[in-house]
């Protein structure tokens, strides 16, 4: 109990308290935006939230999760284009429901549907998490080494939708890169080739604006076409009425179920999350013939799903130190920087910044609603921002973000470096994520063994003690059961393209 | 031969190979039982040689690659970007930014020069005095005679 008033004592400083609905509705502009997400607004503001106390920079950073992930919905619903990866499965039932006039209607939908479940998520995350952290406080290097290794494997193979390889191929890189610099039980420096500057490591922060922002914005700029193809629409009413809310309530706490203990499992990002509850109301619906067409409980399970999935993301990264999935990299890349190290330990060391920003998360969620509901037509028209000046404006912040840190024009040309290594990665089907999951865990598994080994003698033996074997296995499974899938999903794409070429990619949700 | 396909493995490969050469040429670690710093690039570059392979031989898909668009435009702006960088410290971040935006903006294809200019101008000095002045990061200057920005 005296942690959470610690964390409400954290929470009575007025730049935190002006954080969290400044955090949101930058948030919810970014992920209005198309091609702008919750990753790219989160790692393009981190130079700004390293200058903040760390609570403050934490609370600005979550404002900004939180409100994305809500209005990634908007181009999903208005455009058919997820705002967020995560707002996929909202465009099935939006974008019908905005075709018939319903847009407005739509729009309130999701927003309640996110406020739904981002508040229920965060009160799980805030009781879950400190239980997951306790359990930790026993683990020893081998159970670390083998998170780490379970981390990596897991996201690699389950992150997204290139095939494992590709994934695996984009954490051995990331691996690479994070040896760059001193090691971390000797200090030897390592593929440093006489640069000072190689010998300290390379820093998050530019390679982070470089790997989301830069890239992104490389990618866009790459796609502009003197078409726009942003077309007006109509809201139509936004008022649900008791009848609508009646049936869509139960929709919103199961989905918000689902969507939680979908996060709980690494590289399970808010998209697969939102599926899930997606096909799951679909299937328990007495009346399913609506599906697809414009239910407006198809929007309320998509989005409730994510927001709770985004949270249940949140528990291995507080308790752990091993992220969840991408923004919550981005998250432990921040407190990494503030030099916080996520883990157990934190919970009983910062109290005030763990609780505090629970408390946040919840305190973000009631913020949205007001903010959400008293600009929904404002953010509707933000999708209407001209991208020929957007990405220019873009690549500035990466440039600036990159020389805030150190005022130091190498760590710039290192974030050019990791844009167009990002760009070039996206081009040719590589993800991005499996590579940041690895430089941000790559050094702590590498920690973890080598101490494990050299504690016991050098004997392998710690290996196959039951928890860090049964851990081990589980990534190890994880990685063959996902080559299996993959093999299995190219010969459907094989079969589908022979058989009706051309058709599938109209029918193709685009996600940016 | 589809390079395209082929190219990223191969690469992937010969890194991995560069990875292993030079993690070999590391010295082993000074305490006992250490596996040593060599240790995480030789598993990297070990790991890329072996993920790498069943891309390079096995015909891993490639519809998953993002679709064509003007490729030589990303190469010129990151040539523009590369320039911009090397002119922050030596006429200022405001100038820098202010010349990079504009080129920028037109070579993208915007026609319109007071537009152009306008925004430009505005956000390089916004950026410019929020970090400064607002953030207090000590941004290079841009000098114009006696004006100091």
């Amino acid at each position: 109990m005296s942690f959470w008033i610690e964390g409400l004592q954290s929470l009575a400083e007025p730049t935190v308290l002006v954080m969290i609905p400044l955090g949101v509705l930058l948030g919810v502009i970014i992920g209005a935006v198309p091609g702008l997400s919750a990753t790219v607004g989160m790692a393009l503001f981190l130079p700004f939230a390293f200058s903040l106390e760390p609570l403050t920079g934490l609370v600005l950073l979550l404002g900004i999760y939180n409100g994305a992930c809500y209005s990634g919905a908007i181009p999903a619903v208005l455009l058919r284009t997820p705002g967020t990866p995560s707002s996929a499965a909202t465009v099935f039932d939006g974008y019908p429901m905005a075709k018939d006039g319903r847009a407005g209607l739509a729009l309130k939908i999701s927003l309640i549907g996110s406020v739904v479940g981002g508040l229920i998520g965060a009160v799980l995350l805030a009781f879950s998490a400190p239980l997951l952290a306790d359990l930790a406080l026993n683990f020893g290097s081998p159970e670390y080494f083998a998170i780490a290794v379970l981390a990596l494997t897991i996201i690699a193979s389950l992150g997204g939708e290139a095939p494992v390889w590709k994934g695996l191929v984009s954490a051995a890189l990331g691996l690479a890169i994070v040896s760059i610099g001193f090691d971390p039980v000797a200090g030897f420096p390592r593929l440093s080739f006489g640069n000072s500057q190689l010998a300290s490591g390379l820093e998050l922060i530019p390679l982070l604006v470089g790997l989301f922002g830069m890239s992104e914005a490389l990618a866009q700029i790459e796609k502009l076409n003197a078409e726009s193809n942003i077309m007006k629409r109509s809201l139509g009413r936004f008022k649900l009425g008791k009848r609508l809310t009646r049936r869509i309530t139960p929709t919103l706490f199961g989905s918000t179920g689902i969507g939680f203990a979908t996060g709980l499992l690494p590289g399970v990002g808010g998209d697969i999350g939102g599926f899930m509850a997606y096909n799951e109301t679909k299937r328990f619906a007495k009346d399913s013939s609506q599906f697809g067409k414009g239910d407006p409980r198809g929007v309320a399970a998509a989005e409730a799903a994510n927001n709770a999935s985004n949270m249940g993301s949140l528990v291995s990264t507080y308790a752990l130190g091993i992220p969840g999935n991408t923004q919550a990299a981005v998250l432990l890349g921040a407190l990494l920087i503030a030099g916080i190290q996520p883990g157990p330990d934190l919970f009983t060391n910062a109290p005030g910044l763990v609780y505090g920003s629970f408390i946040a998360m919840a305190l973000a969620y009631i913020c949205l609603y007001f903010i959400g509901v008293g600009g929904i037509k404002i953010w509707a028209r933000i999708i209407q921002v001209n991208p020929y000046y957007l990405w220019p404006v873009v690549i500035v912040f990466s440039v600036i973000g990159a020389y805030a840190v150190r005022t130091n024009v190498f760590d710039v040309l290192v974030m050019l470096g990791a844009g167009v290594l990002g760009y070039i990665m996206t081009k040719c089907g590589y993800p991005i994520a499996p590579l940041l999951i690895a430089v941000l865990v790559g050094p702590i598994a590498e920690e973890n063994f080598r101490r494990a080994m050299i504690t016991a003698g050098g004997s392998p033996e710690w290996l196959f003690q039951p928890l860090t074997a049964s851990i081990l296995a589980v990534a190890v499974i994880s990685v063959v059961f996902a080559a299996v899938r993959g093999r299995r999903k190219e010969s459907t794409y094989e079969m589908h393209s022979n058989s009706k070429s051309g058709i599938a990619a109209d029918e193709d949700v685009s996600v940016k | 031969m589809d390079v395209k396909a082929y190219a990223p493995p191969a690469v992937s490969l010969l890194i991995g190979g560069l990875l292993i050469f030079l993690a070999s040429n590391i010295p082993p670690g000074q305490l006992p039982d250490d596996p040593g710093p060599g240790m995480l690039p030789a598993i990297a570059g070990l790991g890329l040689i072996i993920f790498a392979l069943p891309i390079f031989f096995i015909k891993v898909d490639s519809q998953l690659s993002a679709g064509e668009g003007n490729f030589p435009r990303v190469l010129l702006t990151v040539l523009i970007v590369g320039i911009y960088i090397a002119l922050i410290e030596p006429i200022g971040f405001p100038l820098a930014t202010l010349l990079f935006l504009v080129t920028e903006i037109t070579f993208i294809g915007v026609r319109n020069v007071f537009l152009i200019i306008g925004v430009s101008l505005l956000v390089a000095l916004l950026i410019y005095w929020m970090f400064r002045f607002g953030l207090e990061v000590p941004l290079p200057p841009t000098r114009l005679g006696e004006i100091v920005l």
